[in-house]
């Protein structure tokens, strides 16, 4: 039983005391999950450490606590002036809500606000409303303000957890104060790291590469010159060692002082780079170099060539040709030449070190061998290389310096000693190596394909020798020209032959083809094209070096030859005894068979000369008649009164 | 005789009467709206033109007058204006009292002179609700007005043993009695049924170390009550400086230099709070 003494009044109040103390319970049970949850409001990832999430978060919370019609959030920026970073409902309410704040900003409510530690509630233009303003701070700093518009009705009820809205912006007011130190210490970090990275970048700039050129060291060039070795060790590429040295560079810098010396290295250098720039440009991608001052006046280049040694070599001609120039140093002209040593792996060495050491060892050499010029650490490679590169050059050249001239060998009717006629051969009169015989530079000429030029000027030479006799026509010899597989393959040599031949006014008989056996061999059906065409505008034709190129009697049959030439070897040995003469016997026995004529070349001595004679050879040439001479003395020869030896003994 | 004892001698003395008793028991209920503690202060013409004046002084400094009771409750907080009501009517309660041996204006200046240094600590704290630490300081010796009143001529009994014993007067009060004011208030307050942060704030503010619930309010009062006596801001009968006990300082956690600014901070706002207060 209750008591009932209680009036209804009382009774009421009870129960209106009951509705609010369940109310606050469940008030206080949400603030306390909005408290339990408050780190929230911090994040503890980078990603969450934005002022927009904090305040998101923020709002989240208080949505939780409060009911508002509108709330908002302004933020102390870094000129101290007050932002309004978040609005619930902007725009939506009359007045709006930013403008009631400029109103009590203007009165100065709002700054009174700023430094109380609680939930002020003003009173609003719109009626039964207040607007609540509360600090956002931390101990020490003011961080911003929320705002918002309420019933006041409602905060009446919601008065209890107005300490939690308090907390939570006290929370909030350390978030962003953290976010703060976060973005300010993530600034810091990324700039420290900017010029840590800055640093490390020039610092090993600075290790790796030359301060007066810019140019890698040999500390880099070392590394690279590794890194290349690496590359090429499984493949055929080669890698070239070039390095350089300026000559003479010491009397530039005593003459003209080191600033003067610093200059020239810079020039060098840059020109050095450009030329090497321009080099790999040509050549496509295959081609890598790298230059490197080593110190003092040498530098190093690195080539790197997927193509093999060609492009190196070119490149080093290139490299000396070009920098042996005149440059304007502090308004003085200095010359410098320079000189190189090469090293190629993997020829001359299997290690940098070696590589360095011996391509140093050729720069030396060059030097020795009077500077501006190149060496390779391998004699091998310049005996080939070098020269072959050279010639080429100047093979070029030589036809319009004229250069190449035309030596005649005599041949002889061996019973009467008589000059039936020569064979031409070509000698290129060469400035620094003296007369060169076409061996040294025929193959060379085949490849440059120069022997098309070189065999026409043979033909015109010595058509104009020819004429130049002023003989009858029917005393004039006939000359030999040596014709190359090459020139075989030529589209018309036979009309372009023939039509120079004819402007001559030369009779074509006068002017014999001589082709290896070997070069007929290699190509037997076009030969035979070539001769039966030369045949009919009446050119006559020889097998040169027969007995040494395995032509079947089938093959020679096909062949219209009308000499065949016996190969110097197997006239050499005929003065050794009766056995060594069953060759050339053979050789005789058949030309006479296929109704050939037949001539020996290489006789030096009278026995020789002797035994081709009973062996049924009536012509021959060699040095026991005459050397190949000049022209002049050619025709000297050709005067009725000379007679060579003959074999009479 | 014991602290019950003490309290039981005389009712009217510890209980308020007429309007006092509805305000008090008003402020007291948390159903209490704006409009219902407006209501409550305005029964009482005296509270009610005191209330209005302090949320107009320059302790709230806020730009504009406030004119009505009701809208200094929703701009000083319905928590707030409960603390500030309490206070005031405690010193118009006691005001009126005979009591011999202490000078009452003397006293209530150190009261509120505690009441608004402990205020200050906590705003430099930034704690939400600070009036709450002007309360406890305004009524932390209550006890002692209590005690005088009980006493009566035999007070002088009190100062004989402080003069000859060169102690503090609540050591006087121990030796007379066997307990000190400390307890006496708080035994008072808890049967007013404030809170138990109040109670025991006021009961350990001479052994801040014995404060086992509400360590930091203790703190602040005791350190606040030392404050005042040192800058001889009014006097409860103390002769001499109570010593602070240092590890108070830790627990406030503020630092040394901000008491400066604290101290600034309530002298200018002490003289008047005791022109509206004490007038």
């Amino acid at each position: 039983m209750s008591p009932s003494y209680r009036t209804p009044e009382e009774v009421n109040a009870l129960h209106e005391r009951i509705r609010f103390l369940e109310e606050a319970l469940e008030a206080n049970a949400y603030a306390m999950d909005v408290l339990a949850s408050t780190t929230a409001i911090f994040g503890d990832t980078d990603r969450n450490r934005s002022p927009e999430l904090i305040i998101q978060n923020t709002i989240e919370s208080i949505r939780r606590l409060l009911p508002t019609q509108d709330m908002g959030v302004y933020v102390l920026d870094n000129d101290c002036s007050f932002n309004l970073a978040y609005q619930e409902r902007p725009g939506e309410l009359k007045p709006d809500l930013a403008d009631t704040v400029e109103e009590l900003i203007r009165d100065g409510q709002f700054s009174w606000a700023l430094h109380q530690n609680h939930p002020v509630c003003l009173p609003s233009p719109v009626d039964g409303e207040s607007v609540m303003l509360h600090v956002v701070s931390t101990r020490t700093r003011i961080r911003g303000m929320f705002v918002a518009r309420f019933r006041q009705a409602e905060l009446q009820r919601y008065e209890m957890i107005l300490s939690t809205l308090t907390m939570v912006l006290f929370n909030t007011a350390y978030a962003l104060e953290s976010a703060d130190l976060f973005q300010m210490m993530d600034r810091r970090q990324k700039a420290l790291q900017r010029i840590t990275e800055r640093q490390s970048r020039e610092l090993l700039h600075h290790m790796s590469h030359d301060s007066l050129t810019n140019l890698p060291n040999r500390m880099l060039f070392s590394d690279r010159l590794s890194q290349a070795m690496e590359r090429h060790a499984d493949n055929a590429g080669h890698v070239a060692l070039i390095l350089l040295d300026l000559d003479n560079f010491k009397r530039t810098n005593d003459s003209l002082g080191h600033r003067a010396g610093d200059e020239l290295i810079r020039k060098v250098a840059q020109d050095l780079s450009e030329l090497l720039n321009q080099a790999r440009e040509r050549s496509g991608r295959h081609l890598r170099t790298t230059l490197s001052r080593l110190g003092g006046d040498e530098f190093g280049i690195l080539v790197e060539d997927g193509q093999g040694l060609e492009g190196v070599v070119r490149l080093v001609t290139d490299v000396v040709r070009k920098t042996a120039t005149e440059r304007q140093i502090f308004d003085q002209p200095v010359v410098s030449s320079v000189s190189c040593g090469i090293a190629v792996y993997p020829y001359d060495g299997e290690d940098p070190d070696t590589l360095l050491g011996n391509a140093d060892a050729a720069m030396y050499e060059a030097k020795q061998r009077g500077r501006n010029g190149f060496r390779f650490y391998t004699q091998d490679l310049n005996a080939r290389t070098f020269r072959h590169f050279e010639l080429e050059n100047e093979l070029g050249q030589a036809i319009a310096n004229d250069q190449l001239v035309l030596h005649y060998q005599p041949k002889v009717e061996l019973a009467t000693g008589r000059i039936i006629g020569a064979e031409a051969l070509i000698r290129w009169q060469h400035p620094k190596l003296g007369l060169l015989p076409p061996g040294h530079f025929i193959e060379l000429a085949e490849d440059m394909t120069l022997i098309e030029e070189i065999g026409e000027w043979v033909l015109r030479r010595v058509c104009r020798d020819i004429q130049s006799l002023h003989m009858p026509e029917e005393d004039l010899p006939r000359v030999a020209i040596n014709v190359s597989a090459r020139q075989l393959r030529q589209p018309d040599l036979a009309g372009d032959f023939h039509r120079i031949i004819r402007e001559a006014g030369i009779p074509p008989r006068c002017i014999e083809l001589e082709l290896t056996e070997t070069s007929i061999m290699d190509d037997p059906q076009g030969a035979a094209r070539v001769f039966q065409r030369l045949r009919q505008v009446g050119m006559s034709l020889a097998v040169d070096d027969f007995g040494t190129g395995h032509a079947s009697l089938m093959q020679l049959k096909q062949i219209p030859a009308d000499t065949l030439k016996i190969d110097r070897s197997f006239v050499k040995d005929l003065d050794q005894g009766e056995g060594h003469a069953q060759i050339v016997r053979a050789i005789v026995l058949m030309a006479r068979t296929l109704g050939l004529d037949v001539i020996a070349e290489g006789v030096e001595t009278e026995r020789q000369a002797q035994v081709l004679q009973e062996l049924d050879c009536h012509t021959a040439q060699g040095y026991f008649y005459s050397y190949p001479v000049r022209f002049a003395d050619f025709r000297e020869l050709l005067r009725p009164a000379v007679v060579l030896p003959v074999e009479t003994a | 005789m014991t602290v019950a004892e003490f309290l039981e001698q005389d009712d009217a003395l510890c209980s308020f009467s007429g309007s006092y008793n509805t305000i008090f028991t008003r402020l007291s209920d948390p159903t209490a709206n704006v409009a219902g503690i407006t209501e409550a202060v305005e029964l009482d013409p005296t509270i009610a033109a005191k209330t209005l004046r302090m949320a107009n002084s320059s302790l709230y400094g806020f730009p504009e007058p406030i004119d009505t009771l009701h809208r200094a409750v929703s701009i000083i907080g319905l928590q707030q204006m409960r603390q500030i009501v309490l206070s005031t009517i405690v010193i118009e309660h006691f005001r009126g009292l005979p009591v011999i041996g202490v000078d009452m204006e003397s006293f209530w200046r150190h009261s509120i002179a505690v009441g608004v240094l402990s205020r200050s600590i906590a705003r430099f704290r930034r704690e939400a609700n600070i009036e709450r630490l002007y309360l406890y300081g305004i009524m932390h010796d209550l006890g002692r007005l209590l005690l005088f009143l009980r006493l009566g001529n035999r007070t002088e009994e009190l100062i004989n043993i402080r003069e000859r014993e060169q102690c503090l007067l609540f050591e006087a009060e121990r030796e007379l009695l066997g307990f000190d004011h400390a307890a006496i208030g708080s035994a008072l307050l808890e049967e007013w049924g404030m809170a138990p942060a109040q109670v025991e704030a006021t009961r350990y503010h001479h052994a801040p170390e014995e404060a086992r619930a509400f360590p930091v309010e203790t703190a602040i009062v005791h350190v606040a009550d030392s404050i005042a006596n040192s800058l001889r801001l009014g006097s409860s009968g103390e002769r001499f400086v109570p010593p602070v006990a240092p590890e108070t300082f830790d627990r406030i956690g503020l630092e040394m230099p901000i008491y400066e600014d604290i101290i600034g901070h309530a002298r200018k706002h002490l003289d008047q709070m005791q022109a509206i207060l004490l007038d």
